[in-house]
């Protein structure tokens, strides 16, 4: 059991030495299924890349009024760390305004729809949470449409 | 002269189910978090509102957040429209302390600041008067609210009961105490006698508001979380009597004002801790942090509460840091908002489920990101393009090198114990400075999900010395003062001395579980029943030796107003 311990913890080394303002390049890809406000699901890959990580959410199971499920999103997300809390962890991505929909019922209406991700994972362990926030227009910021609750495993693939 | 009043509170709470009820039960039964706040205005609210409109000469308290009166006066317009009809007649008054239904003791103050603040201008945009009277969400009580009550505006807080009997035992309390410079009442029925003078009190109710109206339901069944003709009758019924029987039916405001005019100076309220309003039933504080509910293998209030204080230290000097630069932007307000929500009591317990844990965490999560955002933000606007120290004391921000990693491997100063069941424990201390360490506890993951995690400090059995919620400094309780055998407290500011002249600070963004103590000796045990045994968990604790100041600039320097690099 010490042992599995152990190379659970070994990603996180890796960002705990790392300066937190900066990009972090993830030196290998993680993915999992999350659980999306229990119910639901989607595929996370977070890949590395020059410019910090490749977010990748497909494969949605439904899209909350919000989203197309049948389409990916991608988006260039970043890795934070806390230097004086070296136990978490936390990748965040803004993906571009998705177009609206028009659909009737839609949360936002007529308006855009802006999506944040922010994903916490602590002491190492494959397990992130956090959330995928919808805001209607183009801001990541505001009252939420929608606070979508992501939770599951998200292991080096 | 012989008074008579009826009182109540009832507590409302529109995030009883935070988040809603999806994947609660079966399909069928889920409800969106809207749903579930608009069943709760229309069957539990609006039913109690209806009852007053028709006995205008019966006053009451009705509790709730000020978001749900937000959402009141945004769904509800008609519903808004008694509420004010009802308070402009000086019948109900509304008692709000938060704007979120939060774990308000359990953190620095800075989350409740912004609540009141933003509660006040909710109340003021909906027309809606806000009570001088107070009782929070859990019936959270304690001394630091006096302060916090006198700086705001409000005048008594109504004590739980229960929460008196439990520290103080069946001594009766007095009709009202003065509370620091604002006053105290206790949610118990007394008869006191001064002179040729009587007062009789009764609590008609002092419970979740949901159930009067629909007979004991809440609204974690919605098919039968509906308004009941009987129960409401049957509470008209009660008060009615109470009416026949010379019983004022009266807001807590009114209560106090009449007592003003038989009494003599109140006394001063006997020192008690911070607590809940049921601390026989959710063993005080240990169910929101580190206690099992039903639902014990979704629970993870030390993810929750931990996350949480490290997205409010992030929030923290993200305000200091743009306040100095002068550029506030709007965003910071929307990631104190969700804060807000996020820290709501129903995240980690009572019997949270698992979209009211995640609630709690995705609220975070997001607050969060986007603090961290306005940081780096701020950052180029300074001009700073590499790491920088962020003091949230001042704001101000300073080019320099990442910190080191703590070296000098010690000892462990005192004894200090951990148990994971079957898991190995190890327990490492760093000296960071002379008379202070850092202590962190490490597990790693085990195969079985179910595990546990405490951890175990020797103390000597003086005053409980601790920081209570909403203060600023620790306050000295006398132990042999106090009648129960255990206690949880949930540590504001993370800092609870241990007598011989040590102090234990958990590092809140590592471990937020309640610290046990008790009246026989002065050992701590800080223990979360609801860890996840398959993944690694590690726990910072900072042993402080010195005197109280040095252990609170040390809890403030790490919990409340924190220098961090970013």
């Amino acid at each position: 059991m010490k042992r599995a311990g152990l190379l659970l913890l070994a990603p996180l080394v890796v960002f705990a030495c790392s300066d937190s303002t900066s990009i972090q390049p993830v030196r290998a890809t993680y993915a999992g299924t999350l659980a999306v406000d229990i119910r639901g699901a989607v595929d996370v890959t977070l890949a590395p890349s020059d410019q910090g990580i490749d977010v990748t959410l497909a494969a949605f199971k439904e899209g909350y009024g919000l989203f197309d499920p049948g389409k990916a999103l991608t988006a260039k997300g970043k890795t934070e760390t806390f230097a004086e809390s070296p136990g978490w962890q936390m990748v965040t991505a803004k993906f571009a305004p998705l177009a609206a929909t028009g659909a009737s019922g839609g949360a936002c209406g007529d308006k855009p729809v802006s999506l944040a991700m922010s994903l916490m994972r602590r002491d190492g362990n494959p397990r992130v949470q956090g959330s995928l926030t919808a805001y209607c227009g183009t801001a990541y910021s505001g009252v939420p449409a929608r606070v979508l609750r992501l939770t599951g495993d998200a292991g080096p693939r | 002269m012989n008074l008579k009043f009826a009182l109540a509170v009832l507590h409302f709470n529109v995030q009883y189910v935070a988040g809603g009820m999806t994947g609660f039960g079966v399909p069928n039964d889920d409800r969106t978090a809207e749903q579930v706040e608009d069943q709760i205005i229309t069957e539990s609210f609006e039913p109690v509102l209806d009852l007053f409109l028709a006995h205008p000469t019966w006053g009451h308290d009705v509790e709730m957040q000020g978001y749900m009166l937000e959402l009141i006066a945004a769904r509800h317009p008609a519903v808004l429209a008694k509420l004010q009809t009802l308070t402009g007649r000086g019948q109900l008054e509304v008692m709000s302390f938060h704007y979120s239904d939060q774990l308000f003791t359990a953190f620095p103050r800075a989350a409740w600041d912004w609540s009141v603040a933003k509660n006040r201008s909710v109340f003021l945009g909906s027309g809606v008067p806000l009570s001088g009277a107070v009782f929070c969400q859990e019936g959270q009580a304690g001394f630091g609210m006096a302060g916090a009550m006198k700086d705001n505006g409000y005048d008594v807080l109504v004590w739980p009961k229960n929460l008196f009997t439990y520290q103080l035992g069946e001594a009766e309390p007095e009709l009202v105490y003065t509370f620091g410079e604002r006053q105290m009442i206790t949610s118990r029925d007394l008869h006191k006698s001064f002179g040729g003078d009587t007062v009789d009190v009764t609590w008609t109710f002092v419970d979740d508001g949901e159930l009067l109206a629909t007979g004991g339901q809440n609204p974690y069944f919605p098919t039968i979380f509906k308004k009941s003709e009987k129960a409401v009758k049957a509470y008209e019924t009660k008060l009615t009597n109470l009416e026949t029987n010379g019983y004022a039916i009266s807001k807590v405001s009114t209560y106090v004002s009449a007592l003003r005019g038989v009494l003599p100076t109140p006394p001063p309220a006997p020192p008690m801790l911070d607590g809940t309003w049921q601390p026989n039933s959710t063993d005080g504080i240990h169910k929101w942090l580190g206690g099992r509910g039903v639902f014990f293998r979704d629970e993870r209030d030390n993810d929750v509460r931990s996350l949480q204080a490290l997205a409010q230290r992030e929030l923290t000097v993200a305000t200091a840091l743009t306040k100095r630069a002068g550029v506030v932007p709007a965003a910071l307000d929307d990631a104190w908002r969700l804060l807000a929500l996020g820290e709501v009591s129903d995240a980690s317990g009572i019997n949270p489920f698992r979209g009211e844990v995640e609630y709690g965490i995705a609220h975070a999560a997001e607050a969060l990101r986007i603090a961290r955002e306005v940081i780096a933000t701020t950052k180029a606007q300074l001009g700073l393009t590499g790491g920088a120290w962020l003091d949230a004391i001042d704001g101000s921000a300073t080019a320099g090198a990442p910190p080191s990693d703590p070296s000098g491997h010690v000892e462990l100063p005192i004894a200090v114990t951990a148990d994971a069941g079957e898991r190995a424990v190890t327990l490492s201390a760093t000296k960071l400075e002379d008379g202070h360490f850092l202590v962190v506890a490490r597990v790693p993951a085990g195969t079985d999900a179910d595990g546990s995690l405490s951890v175990r400090f020797p103390g000597s059995p003086g005053d409980v010395i601790y920081t209570p919620g909403l203060m600023n400094a620790p306050v000295h309780v006398k132990r042999d003062g106090l009648k129960f055998e255990h206690f949880y407290l949930a540590l504001s500011d993370g800092l609870l001395g241990l007598g011989g002249g040590w102090t234990v600070v958990k590092d809140q963004a590592s471990v937020h579980v309640a610290a046990k103590v008790t009246t026989a000796n002065g050992d701590v045990t800080f223990a979360d029943e609801t860890a996840h045994g398959n993944e690694a968990t590690e726990w910072r604790f900072h042993l402080v030796q010195g005197d109280d100041a040095r252990a609170a600039k040390i809890a403030r320097g790490l919990n409340v107003t924190p220098r961090v690099w970013r």
